[in-house]
């Protein structure tokens, strides 16, 4: 199956600095992919090297077998939906909605059809003949999805989607876009800086650092498979222990020893909090490491332990809720992990 | 009660209003139905004022009318133009061109016309420039005293005008807005018909307006760089000092005053109606 | 400077009442200080108190000055009629005007034995006719000039000898005309109609006049707004010859570095000469003679002729002057000025049979305007 959008050592360059070093990245048909990375990574000047509105300094856009590299925003067959939405204030929601349409020349009737239809697919049509300027955020929202939409682009670009919402109107457009997604059957490609919108609503996700990919896969293997420190803290809560690979032998600094095959080299062990246990007294595991608890704090869905495993080393450990009996601070514990649940990257 | 209590907050400003645009107003229009005869004032209403106007002076009125209507679209163009690179082309030289355009503000309005003066004339800057250059043997005669030397003044003393309401509302247009109109398929020319002028829509028009009311009632370029060209304005003057007609002045400037608020209507019907989306 | 035909406007009986009566009312105010033995109040041209004002001999006569300048000759008449009686002391209307007052008795007549300078008065000025009413001196007049042909000998070698000639097809586009309604019209009445009295014209002459300067206009390039005007495009090759003029033209042309000459047409041009008159009732009528005796005498013209490029009046202060101001005006021949240009005074301000009023000619002059 050959990608749908292309990239091949894109780049793009601002006098000295680097917005983004040359990178390749495929991205496959009904794919819904998250571009996500901190501000400043080079996230928003990559979706717009796709959408055309930046021209590379370097490599090639290819969408659907087609070099789009030189080709302008209104060309080429992306839309998008820009983070101010950029509706236009001086029409209507109806006049917003037809407005590729009727630049497309299209017969009056079929624009009335397809912007009706537009409107219901996104609940507007009791608002057809406001003004955009008298909606609110969430409607406004929906509007410059439906505008987009409605010229049925190969691939949708959202540039941080909801990031002007609120925490709760946020959740109901998570739902609306995944319902989108698979009403219309196309390919969206989506900018963000937060990890939970990310893992909620791509199935791809590649996370972006200082102008590079760092990782690129699906959901999963992005948090339990973290290919790089960056990505381990970018996404979800990761205790990183600094060790060091000799001859395939991990030594961490804060005790244990493992095998892992690999370049001598310092490295990072990665354990998510999660994968922490509280050993009992004679129980036994992959990697064990003993300390005293600094503090216990209960949060609703789980417990949130922190072990000083060393003068310089915390471990952060997620407990269940049920564990009896609950730990007490300045307690000694003992701390284990399988094998599987840790990732050991480069430092 | 709290709408009438607010009714009297606005009593102060409508009684400037009232004041100092409705009552002097009203004299006016009283003004131009009485009558100057044999040096006598005639307070009995009449409209033999309204009659001379068309009778003797509605060529006058119609030459001013089109040179205020063709400089007030020349400039207008200009400052949309012009306003236009500052917003969307120029970058961080934006605040730079602005400063220039103000900056023609403080010139003063008698030192651009000799200015004007200056360069066009048959020994001015342009002709000798011309001649120099081997382009022209003899000066061009028509540059200064005609009608283009008067537009040509009236344009650059008139062009911050147009300017400054156009840029206020073109920098009401979010990029975001022209990125979607590109994302949507609009090309360089439906960009501007569809998004940026009916955005300006209020911008241009007062930019026209403020440029067609400053040239329809003015009569010192004529007199200085038109040569014998006469405006309504030259004609208007007199009546209320050499000749104190002051009734016939009033009815000549009422009667201007409504040919002007016509053709800004019309413009404004004809920029509303190619701004339809 | 003072002179400013082109605002030349004579009073209308409705100053006093309606409209006019209220704008200016506001303005008849004058300097109502504590007045000294011998404080003068002067009403005129700014600059025309120059001449008396600008060295010790104020000081000297005991005299302290209160100057109020006018606009144009209409405030002389509105402000003596509205309230300037026994206020003003002196007045410097233009000789049209001298009868005028005269007959609305605002001024009185001058007693030749207090002005002593008289004597070296040019006998063309003295005894103009204007100034004279029922056989007294009204005005010491003190100075003048004329509305000759300028023109730049660098473009015409031989100027015409006609006003008509401008009409010729080889001064198509290079004519200059000065918006000045009454020099304008008296010109144009002696070239169109014949008339010897181009202020007494009956309407059909006053068409016949209008016609004339139109088809002037047409060989235009420009009806300039003030005398300055009209001189800096002939300094800078707009036009090459004028419709009127002023003789001092040639040294606003000389300072701009053009050399130009003027001339007299065979058909005359109209003349101005402008006069210290005394108020009816002046409170000080000793200090008011001291000051008409003093603007003729050959300091006080030496002053005006060299500072402000006046014509003067006085023949011993031609005979003091540099070569080059003596040069400005045609003093030489001056007993002939009249041959070349006349004082013609004023037309009626008030129906008079069947001639035209100033306010008709003010009026038919917008045609001309609007041509």
């Amino acid at each position: 199956m050959t990608a749908l959008l292309k990239l091949r050592g894109i780049s793009k360059r601002y006098g000295d600095a680097v917005a983004v070093q040359p990178l390749d990245l495929d991205i496959f048909a009904h794919d819904f992919v998250a571009i996500l990375g901190p501000s400043g990574c080079g996230k928003t000047t990559l979706l717009r090297m796709i959408g055309g509105f930046v021209a590379p300094t370097s490599g090639t856009v290819e969408i659907d077998g087609r070099d789009v590299t030189r080709i302008g925003p209104e060309q080429r067959p992306t839309n998008t939906v820009f983070q101010g939405y950029g509706l236009f204030p001086h029409m209507t929601v109806r006049q917003n909605v037809g407005y590729g349409l009727r630049l497309q020349k299209k017969p009056k009737a079929e624009i009335a059809d397809r912007v009706a239809e537009a409107l219901r697919q996104s609940r507007l049509t009791e608002f057809a003949d406001r003004s955009v300027t008298a909606l609110s955020g969430g409607q406004q929202q929906r509007v410059a999805l439906a505008r987009a939409l409605i010229l049925r682009p190969k691939v949708l670009l959202l540039d941080e989607p909801l990031a002007a919402l609120d925490l709760k109107l946020r959740h109901a457009m998570q739902d609306e876009l995944r319902r989108l997604h698979q009403e219309f059957g196309g390919t969206f490609v989506f900018v963000t800086h937060d990890q939970g919108e990310a893992l909620s609503l791509a199935n791809r996700i590649a996370v972006m650092n200082a102008g590079r990919i760092e990782q690129e896969g699906d959901a999963e293997t992005i948090y339990t498979a973290p290919a790089t420190r960056f990505v381990a803290t970018f996404i979800g809560e990761a205790n990183l222990l600094p060790g060091e690979r000799k001859a395939g032998q991990v030594k961490l600094e804060a005790g244990p020893s493992f095998a892992d095959a690999g370049a001598d080299e310092p490295v990072t062990t990665v354990v998510r909090p999660k994968a922490v246990r509280l050993l009992r007294a004679e129980e036994k595991a992959d990697i064990e490491i003993s300390g005293s608890l600094t503090e216990v704090v209960y949060l609703g869905d789980h417990i949130k332990c922190v072990v000083a495993v060393s003068d310089k080393q915390d471990v952060v450990v997620h407990l269940d809720v049920a564990v009896a009996p609950r730990p007490v601070v300045g307690e000694h514990v003992r701390l284990g992990w399988s094998i599987q649940q840790q990732r050991v990257v480069s430092a | 009660m709290e709408s009438r209590s607010n009714y009297w907050l606005v009593a102060p400003s409508a009684l400037v209003f009232v004041a100092l645009f409705i009552a002097p107003m009203a004299f006016f229009v009283v003004l131009s139905f009485w009558q100057v005869e044999y040096f006598e004032l005639s307070t009995e209403p009449t409209l033999a004022n309204y009659r001379d106007v068309f009778v003797n002076y509605w060529r006058v009125m119609g030459f001013t009318v089109a040179v205020a209507t063709a400089t007030a679209l020349l400039t207008t163009f200009l400052g949309f133009v012009f306003s236009f690179l500052a917003r969307f082309r120029a970058g961080q030289w934006a605040q730079a061109l602005l400063f220039i355009v103000l900056i023609t503000l403080f010139g003063g309005y008698l030192m651009k016309i000799y200015a004007w003066k200056t360069i066009l004339g048959n020994e001015g800057v342009l002709n000798s420039a011309l001649m120099a250059m081997g382009i022209i043997s003899s000066p061009i005669t028509s540059l200064l005293y005609s009608p283009q030397a008067v537009v040509l003044t009236l344009m650059h003393f008139s062009l911050p005008f147009a300017v400054l309401p156009i840029y206020a509302s073109m920098r009401g247009i979010s990029d975001a807005e022209v990125e979607a109109a590109r994302d949507l398929g609009a090309g360089r020319w439906p960009i501007l018909s569809t998004v940026i002028v009916p955005r300006c829509q209020s911008g241009i028009v007062a930019g026209f307006s403020f440029v067609f009311l400053m040239v329809g009632g003015d009569y010192v370029t004529p007199l200085l760089v038109g040569g014998k060209i006469t405006m309504i304005g030259n004609l208007i003057a007199p009546q209320f000092g050499a000749q104190f007609n002051w009734p016939l002045g009033a009815a000549m400037s009422l009667v201007m005053l409504l040919a002007a608020v016509a053709i800004i209507y019309l413009f404004r019907f004809l920029v509303a109606l190619g701004s339809r989306p | 400077m003072g002179r400013k035909i082109s605002d030349f406007a004579l009073t209308r009986r409705h100053f006093t009442q309606g409209l006019a009566a209220t704008a200016l009312a506001g303005t008849v105010g004058l300097p109502s200080m504590a007045r000294a033995e011998s404080a003068v109040t002067f009403l005129g041209w700014q600059g025309y108190d120059d001449p008396v004002a600008f060295d010790g001999f104020l000081k000297e006569k005991g005299i302290t000055l209160n100057t109020t300048y006018i606009g144009n000759n209409d405030e002389i008449v509105a402000k003596l009629r509205g309230g300037g009686i026994g206020q003003i002391d002196i007045v410097t209307p233009y000789m049209g005007y001298i009868p005028l007052l005269v007959k609305l008795d605002l001024i009185q007549p001058i007693d030749e034995s207090r002005v002593p300078n008289l004597k070296d008065v040019m006998p063309i000025f003295r005894n103009d006719p204007n100034i004279v009413v029922d056989g007294k001196l009204y005005g010491v007049p003190f100075t003048w000039g004329g509305g000759p042909m300028v023109y730049d000998p660098s473009v015409i070698a031989t100027p015409p000898t006609s006003w008509k000639d401008l009409l010729k097809p080889e001064f198509t586009g290079k004519v200059g005309m000065m918006d000045d309604p009454l020099g304008n019209m008296m010109i144009g009445a002696l070239v169109a109609t014949g008339t010897q009295t181009p202020t007494k014209l009956t309407a059909a002459q006053l068409e016949q006049t209008i016609d004339f300067l139109i088809e002037v206009k047409k060989q235009s390039r420009v009806v300039a707004a003030s005398w300055g005007d009209l001189s800096d495009a002939i300094a800078r090759g707009d036009v090459a010859i004028t419709f009127n003029g002023w003789e001092t033209m040639v040294k606003f042309c000389a300072d701009k570095g053009k050399v130009v000459k003027y001339t007299y047409p065979s058909e005359r041009t109209h003349a101005w000469l402008d006069n210290y008159c005394i108020a009816k009732d002046a409170p000080n009528l000793d200090a008011a003679y001291e000051l008409c005796n003093r603007v003729i005498s050959v300091e006080g013209q030496k002053r005006l002729a060299e500072v402000a490029l006046q014509a003067i009046v006085n023949s011993e202060a031609v005979a003091a002057l540099p070569e080059d101001i003596r040069a400005l005006y045609p003093y030489g021949e001056i007993e002939d000025y009249g041959k070349k240009a006349s004082f013609f005074g004023f037309p009626p301000v008030e129906p008079e049979g069947d001639l035209t009023t100033f306010s008709d000619w003010l009026k038919a002059y917008e045609r001309f305007k609007a041509a």
